[in-house]
């Protein structure tokens, strides 16, 4: 709740008070606009239950661990960060307790920026999608991206 | 997704999910119809619009802003399906704590990205053609007792 010249005024009874400023309607005709009426009776959007990190995971210098493996062909060295993947053996998924599809991709090309520049573009994704005990204990399904 | 500057070779954006307080590192919900996987699994399509990610410009920096990313991949396995993975023999926190039937892949992808004062888009070409994909099924965890 915010102050304005001394008056209190919420920011519901600001968003009313600025549409009939905005349309010419005042007082107790006012109309409402309908997507401040569906924020009063709208429920909160249901969050999704996260699952866990897997246990294990890489350290890097100077840093805590991240629950995290470059899986992948240990052959091969990244163009720009030059990093290195770990194996074939190595898990690709960020979450345990997992049951389902799994892919993962470490792409290189180029990007444009806003500014007109180039630059190099290197990326680790990950997509997987199944089922998962969730960190309140449940049985779930769902689609998740390593980003 | 990481952006670098191609004379000096310096990381200039670092586009991430984030990380939970559990830990969770870098990962992000998604709609169920976001991802397509043929019937035999040697294909997929994750196409993803305007999730919420974070730009920290630089991997671990402290300062970071909010950033939109749209995004397209496409997964084509090249080679035969294969196990990997060693099961409960190794220790919880070993990477090879897992058992799955992957197949290695090629991939191509699309990415567009929204900031306050800067934004980018792909250009055509990206691919793991100089890095690497896989895809398949896999399981760990509660999964493997």
């Amino acid at each position: 709740m915010r102050s304005i010249s001394g008056a209190s005024i919420t920011r519901r009874r600001f968003v009313q008070t600025a549409t009939a400023a905005a349309t010419g309607v005042t007082g107790a005709t006012l109309v409402r606009p309908a997507r401040a009426a569906a924020w009063d009776h709208e429920p909160a959007r249901r969050a999704v239950v996260p699952p866990n990190p897997i246990p294990g995971g890489v350290t890097p210098p100077n840093h805590a661990q991240i629950h995290l493996w470059p899986a992948g062909d240990p052959a091969v060295t990244l163009p720009f960060s030059h990093g290195t993947l770990k194996g074939f053996d190595v898990d690709p998924s960020t979450i345990t307790d997992f049951r389902g599809f799994s892919a993962l991709a470490y792409h290189a090309g180029t990007a444009t920026g806003s500014d007109g520049s180039t630059y190099n573009l290197e990326s680790h994704m990950t997509v997987l999608r199944g089922r998962y005990i969730a960190s309140d204990g449940t049985l779930r399904f769902g689609t998740f991206s390593f980003i | 997704m990481d952006l670098f500057e191609p004379s000096s070779g310096s990381q200039v954006h670092d586009i991430n999910g984030g990380v939970l307080a559990s830990g969770l590192f870098w990962t992000l919900p998604l709609d169920d119809d976001a991802l397509d996987v043929s019937d035999d699994g040697t294909r997929a399509v994750l196409d993803v619009e305007n999730i919420q990610v974070i730009e920290s410009y630089r991997l671990f920096a402290p300062t970071t802003t909010p950033a939109t990313l749209s995004f397209r991949i496409e997964w084509q396995a090249t080679d035969a399906f294969v196990d990997r993975g060693k099961d409960a023999t190794v220790a919880p926190t070993d990477p090879a704590a897992f058992l799955g039937r992957f197949a290695v892949a090629r991939s191509t992808a699309e990415f567009e990205v929204s900031e306050f004062g800067f934004s980018f888009r792909s250009d055509p070409g990206v691919s793991t053609d100089q890095g690497f994909a896989e895809m398949g099924r896999e399981r760990n965890g509660f999964f493997l007792r």
